[in-house]
């Protein structure tokens, strides 16, 4: 906007030589120019915009007005001024774009109080998924999950203090809200009347009733709800049952694997243990049995029986027994292995003095 | 016995021995819900009526399968609920527009093939009809995908947790989280489309 003048910027107006208190003249004081406005120079511009503005002071008030009702040039000036300084009050405010503060803010480093820079760092340390953090505004889904209901106690706490603080999402939020009140607002219909008798007379109570009492019906809906269950729907079901199933047996087969490959270990090793074991064993009690019952003609007798036994086909029957135990030795003595190995080294040894 | 006091459970227990008030018992609970919803999805009382009876019905053949680990009201919503989808679908393939068939290789054609109304009046159940579902909300709801209106309308209405939403609608919980989402901010923007 250009500044009011009567004259055009460039040309020389002839009373432009008398007007007074010019800037271009050093010595020439704002109280000169006010003091002795009844001479024929000019109103400057500088007193004019205080008139305009209505910042002039009563005392220099009334010699300019004076000198304004007998000069159509300053009066037209003024009123440029007047009109200039009228737009200008006009101008609407203009606001920056959306997220200008925070745009602003990433740039500039704000170091927070000792006392918030821990508890921020605590906060990091001990994540509380169910509170949001303190963001700067809201995003839809807090939105969402505040005005339905979803956030616990102390997130509705922090949304609650964000917004009596911040108009943007306070405004968001309200944008919101109708759509949630109509929705809670909504009415439940009511069917027809004689909906209920219409639906009763095509359940025949009497069979549904028998159906569900029948044991085969029943046992047929359970044991297709339990095969149902059992079917994996998704690939990643699938995954998992063939992982289930496959587990156990590569760790089976890895620890047989385990315990043949093992340097000190073989079949024939493992039997011959056994025998050992079973002769140990069996020595062993046969010993105790004679040092307790060495007088006894009963026991004698028993032994010769026994003896006999042993010569005889009888001995087949012995020697079935004989292997069953050496094959529950076979077992226990796999199953040490496997689970503590320096075990049987050491009864290996024991058995081999 | 009061059955009023006893809880779904209970009631279906009594059912499947043949007790015709548990039966009552469990209409008297459900129908306004399961009719509302129905409703509002197909947005025609007589034919909402039809598929709300309808589910009833199937339900309460299937009693002896129902497994009581879950919700009653879950599994009956999921029988309306599918009954109600198949139905929109069903009648999505048999959809004529009034406009003319879309086949039409001329303005001739399609002038011919349109679909000529010659009585628009209100019945008495159309005008019931366009009380009940013309708020501003319920006008807005009716624009919503069928997946939408069904996740948005078993929240905000019947209050179903958004577990159970996906339950009975045999969707991913995340999907339904989208559905809700979606069908809010479609809401939104159908009902600031109406205030302007």
């Amino acid at each position: 906007m250009t500044p009011p003048h009567p004259t055009n910027p460039g040309e020389r107006n002839p009373d432009d030589d008398k007007s007074v208190g010019k800037s271009e003249t050093p010595e020439t004081t704002h109280e000169e120019t006010v003091v002795n406005p009844h001479d024929d120079a000019h109103l400057n511009s500088e007193l004019l915009q205080a008139m305009a503005e209505g910042a002039l002071d009563p005392a220099r008030m009334d010699p300019a007005r004076a000198h304004l009702a007998g000069c159509g040039r300053c009066r037209a000036e003024l009123e440029g001024w007047q009109l200039l300084f009228s737009e200008l009050e006009d101008l609407p405010d203009l606001g920056p774009a959306l997220g200008f503060a925070d745009r602003v803010m990433t740039k500039v480093e704000v170091r927070p109080p000792l006392a918030q820079r821990a508890a921020d760092r605590l906060r990091r340390l001990v994540p509380n998924r169910s509170a949001p953090s303190r963001v700067r505004h809201l995003n839809v889904n807090g939105i969402h999950e505040y005005l339905d209901r979803q956030l616990g106690i102390r997130a509705r706490q922090l949304v609650d203090e964000h917004l009596a603080t911040c108009g943007r999402c306070r405004s968001e939020m309200e944008g919101w809200a109708p759509v949630f009140e109509g929705l809670q607002a909504l009415p439940r219909f009511s069917p027809p009347q004689g909906f209920a008798d219409a639906v009763m007379a095509r359940v025949p109570v009497a069979a549904i009733a028998e159906a569900a009492r029948s044991p085969e019906a029943a046992w047929t809906t359970r044991a297709l709800d339990a095969a149902s269950r059992l079917i994996p729907a998704t690939r990643k079901g699938w995954a998992v049952v063939g992982g289930l199933v496959a587990t156990p047996t590569v760790a089976m087969v890895a620890a047989v694997a385990a315990v043949v490959l093992h340097p000190l270990l073989s079949f024939g090793g493992i039997l011959t243990f056994a025998r050992w074991r079973l002769s140990d064993a069996l020595g062993a009690g046969w010993l105790r049995a004679l040092e307790s019952f060495g007088g006894n003609p009963v026991v004698l007798r028993a032994w010769e029986v026994v003896s006999t036994l042993l010569q005889a086909p009888g001995m087949v029957a012995f020697g079935l027994v004989a292997l069953w135990a050496s094959v529950l030795a076979a077992a226990w003595v796999l199953y040490r292995h496997v689970i503590a190995p320096s075990f049987s080294t050491e009864n290996h040894a024991k058995a081999s003095s | 016995m009061d059955y009023a006091a006893l809880d779904d459970r209970e009631v279906v227990i009594l059912a499947c021995k043949g007790r015709e008030p548990a039966f009552r018992e469990l209409l008297t609970r459900y129908e306004k819900p399961v009719f509302s919803l129905v409703f509002r999805m197909v947005r025609d009382a007589t034919l909402a009526e039809d598929l709300a009876q309808e589910a009833f019905v199937k339900a309460f053949h299937a009693l002896g399968s129902y497994d009581p680990k879950y919700k009653f009201s879950s599994w009956l919503f999921k029988i309306a609920n599918n009954l109600t989808i198949d139905h929109l679908r069903k009648k999505q393939l048999d959809t004529v527009s009034i406009h003319g068939s879309p086949h039409a290789r001329s303005s001739e054609e399609a002038e011919e093939s349109q679909i000529t109304v010659t009585d628009t009046a209100e019945t008495p159940e159309e005008y019931t009809e366009n009380r009940q579902l013309g708020t501003r909300i319920e006008a807005a709801i009716g624009h919503l995908r069928p997946e939408y209106r069904t996740a948005v309308l078993l929240r905000h209405v019947e209050g179903h947790s958004y577990e159970e939403v996906a339950e009975i609608m045999e969707v991913p919980l995340g999907t339904v989280k989208t559905f809700i989402h979606r069908g809010r901010s479609e809401l939104k923007e159908l009902l600031a489309g109406v205030a302007t």
